[in-house]
């Protein structure tokens, strides 16, 4: 091969590791989503156990905690998948950083000047996507971790465990921070409410003091208006024709 | 009483509902550490081999 050819090929594998650590970041923010939606329905789960708890209609709220768990499962299902294939990209990323890295090792080895210098200009990019997976890999091994003890876990929750006294206390107390939110919003839908009111309440009263000062003006220039005299009214500036 | 997110472990013996919660968070946070190491997503891929 010659080194213009081997020149070509180590910027294409240079693209090749951008596009592999880019699909490693997707799949970074595809399994984040996952992990939230999973909180979510979990808390989901723990609101409505509470509810089958503390309500009337107890079957219907364990019901609907039993949902959730099983879309939890689904999650978990997901989420397993999605770290497959986090370590699959990953794994990818680190053969063609590699790759990369000899293709322009060997560049740098070319008596051409030019090649050299493409060969120097190649390697600090290489160098910084070949830091990249190194520092990424151990931080999505614990990731990969956590998300499969996630899940191990998640196999003993279900609706009527979530009704023992432990789960129902930290449910209670789930559902008691939702309620502490909802009265936040409350009062500061109060206070909205509130400030409004005064605010009517001065504009009514400066509405109510323009007219007073103008129908003042207007009687006192009745009162000086004479049969006798001028039909010309000539009204002083008031705040209304502002 | 100790942070379920600290010890996951403990957390699952306790409730295996705040086992759940405390691995989900731990993953969340390593999740959010890809995310500073990693360059954003949303830049637009090479055409070049893969």
């Amino acid at each position: 091969m010659t080194t213009e050819a081997l020149a070509l090929d180590a910027s294409g594998a240079l693209a090749a590791a951008d596009d592999a650590i880019r699909r490693v970041r997707r799949t970074v923010e595809d399994l984040h989503d996952t992990v939230t939606s999973a909180m979510r329905v979990l808390y989901d789960a723990e609101i409505d156990s509470a509810k089958a708890r503390l309500s009337d209609r107890g079957n219907f709220y364990l019901e609907a905690a039993a949902e959730h768990l099983s879309r939890l499962q689904t999650r978990c299902t997901d989420m397993r998948a999605l770290t497959g294939e986090l370590t699959d990209h990953l794994d990818k990323a680190t053969r063609v950083v590699e790759e990369a890295n000899n293709m322009t090792n060997d560049l740098r080895r070319s008596t051409d000047p030019q090649i050299a210098q493409e060969a120097a200009h190649l390697s600090p990019r290489i160098a910084v996507l070949a830091e990249m997976v190194d520092l990424a890999r151990p931080v999505a091994d614990l990731a990969a971790k956590h998300v499969a003890q996630a899940r191990e876990a998640s196999l003993d929750v279900t609706a009527s465990s979530m009704l023992e006294p432990r789960s129902l206390e930290h449910s209670i107390r789930s559902a008691a921070q939702e309620l502490g939110r909802a009265d936040e919003d409350l009062r500061l839908l109060d206070t909205v409410v509130e400030r409004a009111a005064i605010s009517a309440h001065q504009s009514a009263g400066m509405a109510s003091e323009i007219s007073d000062t103008a129908r003042r003006r207007m009687s006192g220039e009745r009162d000086s208006w004479s049969p006798g005299g001028s039909t010309d009214i000539q009204l002083p500036p008031s705040r209304l024709t502002r | 009483m100790s942070d379920p997110a600290e010890n996951p472990g403990n957390a699952s013996e306790r409730d295996p509902v705040l086992g759940v919660r405390a691995h989900l968070e731990q993953a969340l946070a390593a999740l959010d550490q890809l995310r500073e190491i990693l360059p954003g997503a949303s830049q637009p891929e090479h055409g070049g081999k893969s």
